[in-house]
């Protein structure tokens, strides 16, 4: 038992540490460490024939540590304070609007396809942060594969052409586009954002910060009423 | 000159203690979460009590900076493992992956223009917050955003 769970979770820390580098050498969004580091593992458990259970029950510590990594977000949110303090309701209001608008939205999109209630559910979820929509996704009982290949592709997308579709789409504002960006694209958004600028790169934060916290506090009431 | 052991020592600790201060509001939150029997994330809920006691002056942001950083720079690692379960169920990709994947794609553009719109509209008509050409000066800016790059959420 205490073998296999040092097994899987130095196998976990190696890949990890081999695909941060790849991905610190290169920064190309395709080289993710997520991205990367999920095709190592899931070639490495199916090459030696184990089962995913036996590789989520062994690493479950290393899962639990993601609680404590959501309540680090708390320091960039304060330092932010000065803005949030002037700007609060509305950024609050443009976010619980975004909110709102994408799961009807991701909802009624997924619902025309057909698709069950757990992928409906889970569709809406690409626009959060993975560590507070894993929870969320467990909670409203959504798909949380379908989930969790949402963020990725949302991310992986405003990662690479964000900015340039935000202009296109005549969102001309930086605070603006950040705002869209970090309500869309979460982290890999916001750090696309603060290679822009700085501005957009705050407002990139506030975006991701606020979906994040309102999103934990909306999508489950949105879910129990929608279904 | 490099980092004096004592230097390295104290941000060790720095680390540790902070990573306690995380943790206690984690299990904080979701002891709450527990008791109450709300549908928010523990994580979340710790979240706000770290916020506020950082408001109230309870915590001081040198006491838990440096372990934020830290985690937040793991984040992709601490999701592995749950995220690894996305090549569990083979069926589902072959069978409605790809509708999925256009929705979220058709969304994801549908929302970035909403959200735009929407904050592009009230930013016009509401003016009046220190990015809003006046209050903040150059340097500050910049020292925002290089305190904001130092908080880059590495994920």
């Amino acid at each position: 038992m205490i073998a296999e769970l040092l097994a899987w979770s130095l196998l976990t820390v190696a890949v990890y540490t081999g695909a941060r580098w790849l991905y610190d050498r290169w920064r190309f969004p395709l080289l993710h460490p997520m991205l990367v580091g999920v095709a190592v593992l899931a070639i490495a458990i199916e090459t030696m024939g184990r089962t995913y259970a036996e590789y989520r029950g062994a690493t479950e510590w290393i899962v639990w540590m993601a609680g404590p990594a959501v309540v680090a977000m708390a320091v960039p949110v304060y330092r932010l304070r000065t803005l949030l303090r002037t700007r609060l309701p509305l950024i609050a209001t443009v976010i619980a609007s975004g909110l709102v608008f994408g799961f009807a939205s991701m909802t009624t999109l997924l619902g025309l396809l057909d698709e069950p209630r757990e992928v409906r559910l889970a569709g809406p979820l690409h626009a959060i942060t993975s560590p507070v929509a894993l929870p969320i996704a467990r909670q409203i009982g959504a798909r949380q594969d379908a989930m969790i290949v949402g963020v990725l592709t949302a991310g992986l997308i405003g990662a690479t052409i964000g900015p340039a579709l935000l202009r296109r789409l005549g969102v001309a504002d930086r605070r603006a586009r950040g705002l869209a960006l970090g309500c869309g694209s979460h982290a890999i958004g916001v750090a696309r954002a603060l290679e822009v600028d700085s501005v957009c790169g705050a407002f990139a934060t506030l975006g991701m910060m606020g979906n994040a916290i309102l999103g934990a506090v909306i999508f489950p009431y949105l879910a129990r009423w929608f279904f | 000159m490099g980092v004096s052991w004592r230097e390295r020592l104290v941000g060790k600790w720095r680390i540790l203690t902070g990573g306690m201060i995380l943790i206690a509001c984690f299990v904080a939150g979701h002891s709450i979460k527990l008791t109450l029997g709300l549908i928010i994330p523990s994580g979340i809920l710790g979240l706000l009590i770290l916020l506020g006691l950082l408001g109230a002056g309870l915590l001081r942001t040198e006491w838990v900076e440096d372990a934020a950083a830290l985690l937040l720079w793991l984040l992709p690692f601490w999701l592995l493992p749950a995220f690894v379960s996305v090549a569990e169920d083979k069926h589902f990709w072959r069978d409605g992956g790809l509708a999925f994947l256009g929705s979220v794609v058709f969304g994801l553009l549908v929302l970035w223009a909403f959200v735009g719109h929407v904050a592009q509209w009230a930013f016009a008509k509401f003016p009046g917050d220190a990015f809003d050409p006046g209050p903040l000066t150059a340097a500050e800016q910049e020292r925002a955003a290089m305190e904001i790059a130092d908080e880059e959420i590495a994920s």
